[in-house]
């Protein structure tokens, strides 16, 4: 086993407890912005409905009435703030799951798939049947026991990082297989950058002016291409230790950054380093420390 | 010894991880959610063709239309939507009608056009197009152009 596996498997209840807070935090915010634009999605004809993830395994065929899109919206952000807190988990986790993932779902059925929301989904999926609501949460405050408990603290967590290694090394594998090796010559992401701008411009949007201004320098995408590629196809090494995974965290963090600066494309989850907080030894951190401490459970002050 | 919880988040651990892993060994165009092969960015693209909807603001002058009117803020999902709209010529007029609708001005025209770059020269050299296709054309006007014209407004 290596140390950054060690690291990981052997995590206390703690860590999990502040991953699901971190996890569910975003969640939450990331509702809340969304929420105008996702629940008008209703809006969109009939003709342009066409359903993955959860409407599709459930035979929808046309878009909810608005007010069931709405209400179905309402009670998944309810259910990501019991979530957050770790409220009657055993109840609000997979509710919560469910929810995220018919929320998200419904929103990529309209002719586009969101990439940005897949790994939150799953994540969020992988943590509510956990015991992530062991600690740091109300139920631990109040002595209330996740049907989970018996999970090591470190399964979930392992399963949030295979998950996220997972999500690049497709991307990666995707290139691979769609453009070669070529792509780390670097005219497949110029042309890239280009087509994504240009049809920004076409459709009178936000483009990125230093995506455009970059096409003026062919030799940056060699770099900007095996960069990509190493990031994508190299979360293996963030298993080997937790430097490994620092280190390969902040490529994958950077490599977003640089899409969002060349092709204003906004990849909220990584941007915001949620997802690859299950890395690492949150506990540690001081803040997190009495973070912890404010949730444990109140114990009755010792007689004199 | 293992306990039934245990045993069950392994298997729906191992059951999310391998549907996650699933599609690395289908086509890659074969995207889905929330289990998806992540196709964005990797594509060749030589001349690629662009699907776009445009309402005339004033004789031979056209522009695009906003986002919002497709019922979103997303650019993107507006393209998805113009880009499956325009797989047929009646899909094609559909949209164009639908988009009308939403025009509150009793002249308005509306048309949906497909437009072939080379992105590259597109910022190196101006916004000229190999090629433009009207596909479908629409108007409140008494005598609306008809489809299939090659169109005179900007590319």
């Amino acid at each position: 086993m290596t140390p950054g596996v060690r690291a990981i498997v052997h995590a206390p209840p703690e860590r999990l407890g502040l991953f699901r807070w971190a996890v569910g935090t975003f969640l939450v915010l990331y509702l809340l912005a969304r929420a105008p634009l996702d629940v008008a999605t209703s809006a969109h004809p009939t003709a342009q409905f066409a359903p993955v993830g959860l409407p599709a395994w459930l035979g929808l065929e046309a878009p909810l009435p608005y007010a069931l899109t709405g209400l179905s919206y309402l009670l998944t952000l309810l259910a990501a703030l019991a979530f957050t807190v770790g409220v009657h988990f055993n109840i609000t986790g997979p509710l919560c799951a469910l929810g995220v993932l018919w929320v998200t779902s419904y929103k990529s059925s309209f002719g586009m798939v969101f990439h940005s929301e897949n790994l939150l989904t799953l994540q969020v999926l992988l943590l509510a049947c956990s015991p992530a609501a062991q600690a740091v949460s109300l139920d631990g405050r109040q002595g209330r026991r996740s049907w989970f408990r018996s999970v090591p603290s470190g399964w979930p967590l392992m399963a949030c990082c295979l998950l996220t290694i997972l999500a690049y090394l497709l991307a990666g594998i995707a290139k691979l297989k769609l453009s070669g090796v070529d792509f780390m010559t670097g005219e497949v992401l110029r042309v890239q950058i280009a087509y994504d701008n240009l049809r920004k411009i076409e459709f009178g949007s936000l483009y990125a002016p230093l995506g455009v201004w970059s096409l003026s320098v062919p030799a940056l995408f060699p770099v900007l291409g095996t960069l990509t590629l190493i990031a994508e196809l190299g979360g293996v090494c963030a298993l080997l230790h937790p430097r490994a995974a620092l280190a390969w965290a902040l490529l994958v963090v950077g490599f977003h950054v640089g899409v969002l600066a060349l092709m204003a494309i906004t990849f909220a989850y990584p941007l915001s380093t949620v997802p690859f907080l299950c890395f690492f030894a949150l506990e540690r951190f001081s803040l997190s420390q009495r973070w912890v401490q404010a949730w444990l459970p109140k114990r009755a002050p010792a007689p004199p | 010894m293992i306990t039934r919880a245990q045993l069950l988040y392994a298997v729906i651990a191992t059951s999310v991880l391998t549907l996650s892993l699933l599609p690395a060994l289908g086509d890659v165009r074969d995207d889905g959610y929330p289990f998806s092969t992540y196709p964005m960015f990797g594509s060749r693209r030589k001349t690629p063709t662009f699907y776009k909807a445009e309402r005339q603001i004033a004789r031979g002058t056209w522009e695009p239309v906003a986002p919002q009117r497709f019922g979103t803020n997303e650019v993107m999902q507006a393209v998805m939507t113009v880009q499956r709209a325009a797989r047929t010529p009646r899909s094609a007029r559909n949209l164009c009608a639908d988009l009308l609708r939403a025009e509150h001005g009793s002249d308005a025209s509306i048309r949906i056009v497909s437009v072939t770059y080379d992105p590259i020269k597109y910022f190196a050299e101006g916004p000229k197009p190999h090629s433009q296709k009207i596909l479908a054309q629409c108007s409140n006007k008494a005598h609306p152009k008809q489809p299939g014209k090659k169109g005179r407004g900007r590319p």
